[in-house]
């Protein structure tokens, strides 16, 4: 079996948030909270991963706990795998145009049942340079903006070849928190 | 609309103890054991009155003793099971064009080192005039509900088949079919449709057979009553029981025969039987009325597959003749089943799942019926269901 080359399928699009399934084959991980992807490669939409979720592939039926541990479970129970799907939240933070990056909502959402793909080092180095992408973080209401500003920074900084990014990330951020000192503090404690 | 208050009424005055099915009571349970014991002691006496007696009821043959009932030899782990059900939508003359719908759920659960599960569905959509038609003295009628039941009924162990032709495994593997293997209601179905669906019964229990697969039927909570049709007949004080012409004036009311008529097979087994145990092996003894028509052979057993919410639950199992010859399927089949209920709770896994797979839900019956709204208008068949389909549709206030 060959690794997918995509990580997920969008299921669920809007302007501003994605939902995609992960495909449903036993040797791909979810991507990790915090993670850069790129959707729809005719749109180009680029986002960051926000939340990962495991849950039962029928609304009807809620899984239930087997008191076997979990490599056991496998041999015993292999139908349980059948039974589940992971999806993950998407938090939009612009696109790519022309060569061109632009931190904005897009023009259009990413369509439904394209596909998502990690960024390679190159283009998180590209894209993460512009900081941004932090104001389009802060600014979607629905994301756990904090960590995932930690997550993100903490997943990027090791990347980029400035040994400044760190402190420019700090500076960015002490303006774009300058009326909330306690929330700057805690958000800067968490980027180590 | 539900009257609730009117309803609930009604569940009040429902006496429970005539609801439940088996009443039996203590006394009537202990006389079945009794006969049990004896029978079991004079097996030969009571096979031979057995294999001897007329009745028109349907009752258990049995060609080993009554002693037989034991656990499987090993215990199993490592096994591929194939499992299948079915559900349909009924043809209704109130849509636009006449069809049915069968859905068969399919499940292949391999456990052991290579443990893997394939789950899925296949549809399959009946709109032909052969299909809908059903000929009759004075032309044809639209199938019935009852002969597309039977249809999906023949479906499913065909279905059951194809999983155990094209998932050749090194494991033993087996084939399990939900409630029971015995098709008598094919019997009452009319001809042409009756000898297409024994001829496809017949070709999957002849494949079975010569590839030496071993299918089985779970029935839970059985309502049959076999086997203590068996012990009457033991119990019937004249020499040549004669049931049709009884002379039940001249007998005494208390005689043995009438007090074990509200006892169950599965009753009196839950009294014998500890948990894991099986008893011995009965023939079931349906025979096609029809002359031009065939039926397999079924053998079964009870089982007591443990205590589920503080009742012992015995089961039923129904398979082919062919494999009481062979002791090792049997012993499979009864180690997998154990294997299964445990698996699920107190019911089969692959039944479980294979039900989940056929179930055709509400959100799921309505996209279908939209999907055929949408390919009649793309085909410009203008024509709508019948005013009565749209009043439910669409109720007006």
């Amino acid at each position: 079996m060959t690794p997918a080359d995509y990580v997920g399928e969008i299921i669920e699009s809007s302007s501003n948030r994605v939902v995609a399934q992960l495909p449903h084959r036993r040797d791909i991980q979810p991507p990790a909270f915090g993670c850069w992807v790129r959707m729809d490669p005719d749109r180009q939409v680029l986002g960051i991963v926000y939340n990962v979720m495991t849950t039962g592939v029928d609304a009807n039926r809620q899984p239930v706990a087997y008191g076997i541990p979990l490599d056991e479970l496998d041999a015993k129970m292999p139908h349980l795998f059948e039974l589940q799907r992971t999806n993950f939240e998407i938090s939009i933070i612009g696109y790519q145009q022309g060569g061109q990056v632009y931190y904005h909502t897009p023009p259009l959402p990413p369509r439904l049942h394209a596909r998502v793909y990690l960024l390679s080092t190159g283009e998180i180095q590209k894209i993460s340079e512009n900081l941004a992408f932090l104001r389009m973080i802060l600014a979607n209401p629905n994301v756990p903006t904090d960590e995932l500003i930690a997550a993100v920074i903490r997943q990027t900084a090791p990347l980029h070849p400035n040994p400044q990014y760190r402190v420019q990330v700090g500076k960015e951020l002490s303006q774009l928190l300058s009326d909330d000192y306690p929330r700057l503090k805690s958000v800067l404690q968490r980027l180590v | 609309m539900l009257d609730l208050v009117e309803l609930q009424r009604q569940i009040q005055e429902m006496d429970p103890q005539k609801a439940i099915d088996g009443n039996e009571s203590r006394l009537q349970l202990d006389l079945a054991l009794q006969l049990y014991e004896a029978a079991r002691q004079n097996f030969e006496a009571f096979q031979q009155r057995v294999n001897q007696s007329k009745t028109t009821w349907l009752i258990a043959q049995i060609d080993s003793s009554l002693d037989t009932h034991r656990l499987p030899k090993s215990v199993t782990s490592d096994y591929t099971l194939f499992a299948t059900d079915g559900s349909q939508i009924f043809p209704s003359h109130h849509e636009i064009v006449p069809y049915f719908l069968i859905n068969i759920g399919n499940v292949v659960l391999q456990y052991g080192a290579s443990a893997s599960a394939r789950l899925w569905s296949a549809p399959h959509m009946y709109y032909r005039q052969e299909d809908l038609q059903i000929p009759t003295e004075t032309g044809s009628r639209t199938i019935s509900s009852d002969e597309v039941s039977a249809r999906r009924g023949v479906m499913e162990l065909e279905a059951l088949w194809q999983l155990a032709a094209e998932y050749p495994t090194t494991s033993p593997r087996l084939a399990i079919a939900d409630g029971t293997l015995i098709m008598w209601y094919l019997e009452e179905k009319r001809e042409t449709l009756r000898l297409q669906l024994v001829d496809q019964l017949r070709r999957v229990f002849d494949q079975f057979e010569t590839h030496q697969t071993p299918i089985f039927a779970y029935k839970s909570d059985p309502r049959h009553s076999e086997f203590i049709k068996s012990l009457r007949v033991y119990a019937c004080p004249v020499p040549h029981e004669n049931c049709q012409n009884c002379q039940k004036p001249d007998l005494p009311p208390e005689r043995e025969c009438a007090q074990l008529e509200a006892v169950r097979d599965a009753r009196l087994f839950a009294e014998i039987l500890r948990p894991g145990e099986r008893s011995a092996i009965f023939s079931n003894a349906f025979k096609p009325m029809n002359s031009d028509s065939w039926h397999p052979q079924i053998d079964f057993f009870y089982l007591n597959v443990g205590q589920f919410g503080g009742m012992t639950e015995i089961a039923r199992l129904e398979f082919p003749h062919w494999m009481s010859h062979q002791p090792h399927l049997i012993d499979l089949i009864h180690a997998v089943t154990l294997d299964q209920v445990e698996k699920g709770f107190g019911y089969p896994l692959a039944l479980i799942e294979a039900h989940e797979q056929a179930v055709v839900r509400g959100p799921d019956r309505e996209l279908f019926y939209q999907l055929i709204e949408n390919t009649l208008l793309q085909k410009q068949i203008h024509k709508s269901p019948t005013r009565k389909a749209l009043s439910k549709q669409r109720p007006t206030r």
